[in-house]
């Protein structure tokens, strides 16, 4: 299994990378967020320690969600002006891929299907409560269910695209097909992503 | 359950404090709460100063109770799961429901209140109860395959495999009241908008109003149905104040089973006295020439025998009375002395005609009563006449003994249907 270790480049505690792809690790003792460039980490942004609020999700543990063995590798967490929510980073031990857990007051969506935006979605256009083209290269809109202007307070472990604590992250929600998306519009890029909600005891399940 | 994931541990009180503002015990379980809305003075408090400063002053707990059994920071079991009440939001709905009868349909203005119970589990999920002045709803947030708000035509539908349906409320709400603790503002007035289709599970679209913009901020889909107070206690019944309830719960329910088969009895009673007809003493039909305006005697019977004593019923019915005849019997029922001892009077008409709608008639030709006997003997029945008309008839008097009395049985299955009725409320 994949595993490289690093020193956290501002308290020089070991800072593990688990999957190749990874391009933001967050240093667990100091909270010093860092960039992975070629081999070498470079810090970004503030150091900032995630409140721990307790979530049955922990970083590198290891479960099941129906049958399928997964290691969560990190998390980010978005702050809006109603609250905030966690992403859980995790990877599928069998395939190797990559999905996210949406951990929201309570309630969890798994984001599997990872979809390409053709179009740079501006929140100004998008109207919550109608049918709208997000960019999917296809005839198919989506239900616009919430958007929000949001930031990144933070992340945790690590995760496959580069954050900065404290940068915008405006979001859009919607439904297609009777399933869950969810667009982040960070500066860098957009990532909408397709999933259905589920509750806890699914990740009993074996 | 898998061996890598643990468990969160038991619901433990976050932080234990007495209220700034009025100084009466308050916890705080959720470690994501920003605020707390005091449930004895409405203070709402700030959860993350150490001082828990006082921010404002909602609105009084006292206008706003409970409806029944339910408190803040109640612990129970519910689907399986060990909840802790962590919030109490009252809404208010100003909205429009479907109504249908045989003239036709439409929808009314209503107003109504309704709580929503936030319980939050060791694992930090949370199930939503919904409760009304006629009981309690489960909550359960869907996301549906197509998506509507409220469709100009009234009709919804959210899954491929459901026929649209009419919408049978829609509106808004708004929070009216709160207590408990809370991971956002608490913003009384907060305004949403819906729409719900569906019988048995409701079936709902809710979206909330930006209060600046007057936009949609948020959509949400749901799904409600119906849980019985019994259920509800008994998942919180490890509460001494619940048990007390579950326990004259229980006591209705005993009434109700009491009540429910005397209803039942007395239904089979009244339809058994309905069809019984009892035994004959005496039967006679008398022809009348009766001259208008004479209170003339019509009629003395021969002497009756009663073999017992109790309860005859006497019949008197007139056959053949010309049409616009009117007139009034007094007759009398007499002991061996011929003495009067009862008294049955009523009036006889029949008219009947034809007018735009066809054919008419109105009649009143039959009157019994029952009477009770105190001992068996001879009687007499004497009957007279009192009419403004001269007309010739024919009445037929008839004599049963044995009879039942089912207008006491119909009365029974009244009362203890209606006591069955309340005391099943009161036991579900």
């Amino acid at each position: 299994m994949f595993h490289r270790t690093f020193e956290c480049p501002s308290c020089g505690s070991q800072v593990d990378q688990k999957r190749p792809g990874s391009r933001t690790l967050v240093c667990s003792y100091c909270g010093q967020t860092s960039h992975l460039n070629a081999d070498t980490l470079q810090s970004a942004g503030d150091k900032r320690l995630l409140i721990d609020y307790g979530s049955t999700l922990k970083i590198g543990m290891q479960s099941k969600w129906k049958g399928k063995a997964f290691l969560v590798l990190g998390k980010l967490r978005i702050d809006y002006e109603d609250g905030f929510w966690d992403e859980w980073y995790i990877q599928f031990l069998e395939d190797g891929s990559e999905a996210w857990i949406q951990e929201d007051d309570g309630s969890f969506t798994l984001f599997k299907e990872k979809m390409k935006v053709s179009q740079k979605l501006n929140l100004k256009s998008i109207n919550v409560g109608e049918w709208q083209d997000v960019g999917l290269g296809t005839s198919e809109k989506v239900f616009i269910t919430s958007k929000s202007k949001a930031q990144v307070n933070g992340g945790e472990g690590e995760l496959p695209f580069r954050i900065i604590p404290g940068e915008p992250a405006d979001f859009v929600e919607g439904i297609l097909k009777g399933l869950v998306v969810s667009i982040e519009i960070l500066p860098d890029e957009q990532i909408l992503y397709v999933g259905q909600p589920f509750k806890i005891e699914e990740f009993y399940a074996v | 359950m898998s061996a890598n994931i643990q468990s969160q541990q038991a619901l433990a009180s976050v932080k234990q404090f007495n209220c700034t503002s009025c100084g009466n015990a308050l916890t705080l379980t959720n470690p994501r709460a920003k605020y707390l809305a005091c449930p004895y003075c409405g203070s709402e408090l700030d959860a993350n100063s150490e001082t828990f400063q006082i921010l404002r002053t909602l609105n009084p707990p006292k206008k706003h109770k409970p409806y029944s059994f339910l408190r803040l920071g109640m612990k129970g079991i519910m689907e399986g799961k060990r909840y802790q009440i962590i919030s109490r939001s009252r809404w208010k709905m100003d909205y429009k429901e479907y109504w249908s009868d045989e003239d036709g349909s439409g929808y009314s203005d209503e107003i109504w209140y309704y709580d929503e119970w936030l319980l939050m589990a060791e694992d930090k999920t949370y199930f939503y109860l919904v409760e009304d002045r006629e009981g309690f709803d489960v909550s359960e947030e869907i996301i549906p395959q197509q998506p509507m708000l409220l469709p100009k035509n009234l009709r919804m539908k959210f899954f491929n495999n459901q026929r649209k349906a009419i919408v049978r409320e829609y509106g808004k709400a708004n929070l009216v009241y709160f207590e408990g603790e809370s991971n956002y503002k608490i913003n009384l007035g907060d305004e949403i908008k819906f729409a719900s289709f569906g019988r048995g599970t409701v079936y709902s679209a809710e979206w909330r109003i930006d209060k600046k913009s007057r936009g949609i901020k948020e959509i949400e889909f749901f799904k409600e149905h119906r849980i019985s107070k019994k259920k509800v206690a008994e998942a919180f019944k490890e509460n001494p104040t619940v048990e007390a309830i579950l326990i004259r719960m229980k006591k209705w329910r005993y009434v109700a089973s009491v009540a429910g088969w005397t209803a039942l009895a007395s239904l089979l009673l009244f339809l058994f006295a309905l069809m019984y007809s009892g035994e004959s003493v005496y039967s006679e039909n008398i022809n009348v020439e009766h001259i208008a305006n004479s209170q003339e005697e019509a009629f003395t019977s021969p002497a009756i025998n009663f073999p017992d004593k109790g309860l005859y019923k006497i019949k008197l019915s007139c056959s053949g009375l010309p049409n616009g005849a009117y007139t009034t019997a007094f007759m009398y029922v007499l002991d061996k002395n011929q003495q009067a001892i009862n008294t049955i009077a009523d009036e006889f008409y029949y008219e009947t005609g034809v007018d735009s709608d066809g054919r008419w008639t109105e009649s009143e030709l039959t009157e019994s009563k029952t009477v009770k006997v105190d001992k068996a003997g001879t009687y007499y029945f004497r009957i007279f006449l009192d009419s403004p008309q001269t007309f010739t008839t024919t009445f037929s008097l008839e004599v049963t003994k044995g009879i039942w009395i089912y207008g006491y049985y119909l009365a029974g299955f009244v009362v203890a249907f209606m006591v069955f009725f309340v005391a099943r409320i009161n036991g579900q």
